[in-house]
């Protein structure tokens, strides 16, 4: 990254460089005969730290001498502290400070920091979204020392490689690639590292800033790159010999490439036998198939292939639908459209209402609509029915993406019936065929007869010769 | 993304023109027939679905054309399970199976009831998969056999059906 500032390391430069900010502290040391300043910023260091292991050091220890002298005393022994890193310039300084170092200049020879960060950050706890019954309930953090740490208990091997740089003019966000030396294809990591190192950005803040940015102009709503808040799912992608991604102030992992195999894998899946995992994702699949298809079938069937419901099943529907002021394909558009109002309400809200208010949403006002004849049961049960498959599919964003492909499916059964169903499934699949993840294609799993346990899990045990199964997909 | 927008505008516009080449029923507007009926009075014949709705032509399909146009709704011949031809329409069996607006799988029978009630039909029928369909009646024709269709015949409180 190209530095920030450029001038010398002096004391007028290091109050220029954060003149304004009230957080910003300077102690000035008068120790051995010569003035020592020592900056730090409020809030991301601990001041006891500081006092302990930085200042009574530099006071009772430093003996007299040069500039150079005491530069070198302050960066080898007398100083208490873990890490002590030279400052061989102001941008180096700068970005120490602001990484909760306490950076001590010694007027004429240099600065050293030495790292005392705060200890006050949000301590691992369960994950919020991806949890199992089983597993482990630790989930990262916003802090990426915290999650490198986290990730080293569940791979503790020498072979674990963390390249830590540092992206974003204005936010400065510490990144780490992250990658098992053996096992990670040196291609991705490169690719990754490239990456982030080509990046001339603003600020890398959001989740979407991160997916955008790292995967290249996305113009697709399926997911590049797959994020996971659980450190043994980003420890199990690490071992299938992807590259991982960890940014400071996110509580995520990422992990690249991805594929739709990976992307429909929960988990729990790994917390259970491999007869009911492999069971269990084949329903999930058949809901990815629902989720996305169930409601253009109805319309195409209901408007223009009435011949391909089954009569009593026909019979009912135009009994259901007497008196029903909107046609079937309104109704199931609007019904989509409340569908998906009602997941934004629910989410938008607190935890405490979100629940009454789903329930009011979605059983009061839909079996009003339905009593008052204002939409049919067939519709309302129809639109119900692919948006709790939606919610079988793992992983938010894949879902995001077949509920808004579900949209564009069921206005083209809307205009063409079957025929433009099939238009739309072709195009969807020629759109998901062209789609590559870090350079591996998205349907990579679907391309030959055997998935390579994208669907039904690999068994972790072989019996006959007991070894691990070390495919990539073996997880 | 630009090129998808002139993509989705052309679309809207075809829409809007009516230029699709795509027409669409809804459900809600077919009227759905279980029971045919086919009588005849002179040289016309009367194709009956239950509830008045009936249509008059000079054969079998102008009858059902003349349903289609007249009636208010789209008829739909595909919830159809029986057709039942008057004996006085038995001239009219081989247009009626070979009618293609209804479904193979639906029976067919003749009648010597003057007044056939559908619903009564219906109901008789409905647990009867053992009746001679129009798929296997054509089957016979196409085999250049001779179609015999079981007769639906009323009795006390009912129907009965003699196989011929």
């Amino acid at each position: 990254m190209d530095r920030l500032y450029t001038g010398a390391l002096s004391d007028e430069n290091i109050r220029a460089v954060f003149d304004g900010a009230g957080d910003f502290c300077i102690r000035e040391l008068h120790v051995a005969d010569t003035v020592l300043y020592a900056y730090f910023i409020d809030g991301l260091t601990s001041g006891g730290d500081i006092s302990d292991f930085v200042l009574r050091p530099l006071a009772e220890k430093l003996r007299p001498g040069t500039p150079a002298e005491l530069y070198e005393q302050a960066k080898h022994g007398v100083v208490w502290n873990s890490v002590a890193d030279p400052c061989p310039d102001l941008d180096t300084a700068a970005r120490k400070l602001v990484n909760g170092f306490c950076v001590v200049l010694i007027p004429g020879a240099g600065a050293v920091a030495y790292e005392d960060k705060t200890p006050e950050k949000r301590s691992p706890s369960e994950p919020e979204v991806e949890n199992t019954s089983k597993g482990p309930k630790d989930a990262f953090t916003e802090t990426v020392r915290t999650n490198t740490s986290l990730l080293r208990r569940h791979l503790r091997t020498p072979r674990l490689r963390l390249f830590e740089t540092v992206v974003g003019r204005q936010t400065l966000t510490n990144v780490t690639v992250v990658s098992i030396d053996g096992l990670t294809d040196p291609s991705l990591v490169e690719r990754m590292k490239r990456r982030l190192q080509e990046l001339d950005v603003e600020g890398l803040l959001s989740p979407a800033a991160v997916e955008e940015y790292v995967t290249g102009s996305r113009k697709t709503a399926f997911p590049m790159l797959q994020y996971t808040e659980r450190t043994d799912k980003f420890a199990a992608g690490l071992l299938s010999g992807r590259v991982g991604l960890l940014v400071d102030g996110l509580p995520l992992g990422y992990l690249a490439p991805v594929n739709l195999g990976w992307l429909m894998q929960s988990p729990e899946d790994r917390g259970t036998d491999y007869l009911s995992a492999s069971a269990i994702r084949l329903v999930r699949y058949l809901a990815l198939l629902v989720t996305l298809l169930l409601p253009a079938l109805y319309v195409a069937m209901a408007a223009f292939h009435q011949q391909m419901i089954p009569t009593k099943l026909l019979l009912a529907i135009i009994e259901s639908k007497q008196n029903v002021p909107f046609p079937t394909v309104l109704e199931v558009l609007g019904l989509l459209l409340s569908f998906e109002v009602l997941q934004e309400a629910g989410m938008s809200l607190p935890k405490s209402i979100s629940q009454s208010v789903s329930i009011i949403g979605g059983l009061v006002v839909g079996s009003a609509a339905v009593e008052a004849k204002i939409i049919s049961p067939g519709a309302l049960i129809v639109v119900a029915v692919a948006g709790i498959c939606g919610f079988a599919v793992p992983g938010k964003e894949l879902s995001d993406a077949l509920r808004l492909w579900r949209f564009a499916l069921t206005v083209a059964a809307a205009l063409a019936g079957m025929y433009g169903l099939t238009v739309g499934c072709i195009v969807l699949l020629l759109r998901l065929s062209s789609l590559e993840s870090f350079g591996r294609p998205w349907l990579a799993p679907f391309s030959g007869v055997r998935t390579g346990g994208a669907v039904l899990r690999r068994r972790l045990v072989v019996e006959k010769s007991h070894k691990r199964d070390g495919s990539s997909h073996s997880i | 993304m630009k090129k998808l927008f002139w993509i989705l505008a052309v679309l809207a516009l075809l829409v809007s023109l009516g230029l699709l080449p795509f027409s669409a029923t809804d459900v809600a507007e077919l009227l759905p027939a279980q029971t045919v009926i086919i009588t005849r009075s002179g040289d016309r014949y009367t194709v009956d679905i239950g509830a008045g709705v009936r249509a008059v032509g000079k054969t079998v399909k102008a009858a059902l054309e003349a349903l289609k146009q007249e009636v208010s709704g789209t008829v739909f011949f595909g919830t159809a399970e029986q057709v039942i031809v008057h004996e006085s329409a038995a001239d009219a069996v081989e247009q009626v199976v070979t009618e293609p607006a209804f479904r193979p799988a639906a029976a067919v029978l003749l009648t010597d009831d003057d007044r056939p009630d559908a619903e009564a039909i219906t109901d008789y029928l409905s647990g009867r998969p053992d009746t001679l369909s129009i798929g296997e009646a054509r089957g016979l024709l196409l085999q250049g056999q001779a179609l015999s269709l079981p007769l639906l015949t009323p009795t006390d409180g009912g129907y009965r059906i003699v196989e011929s």
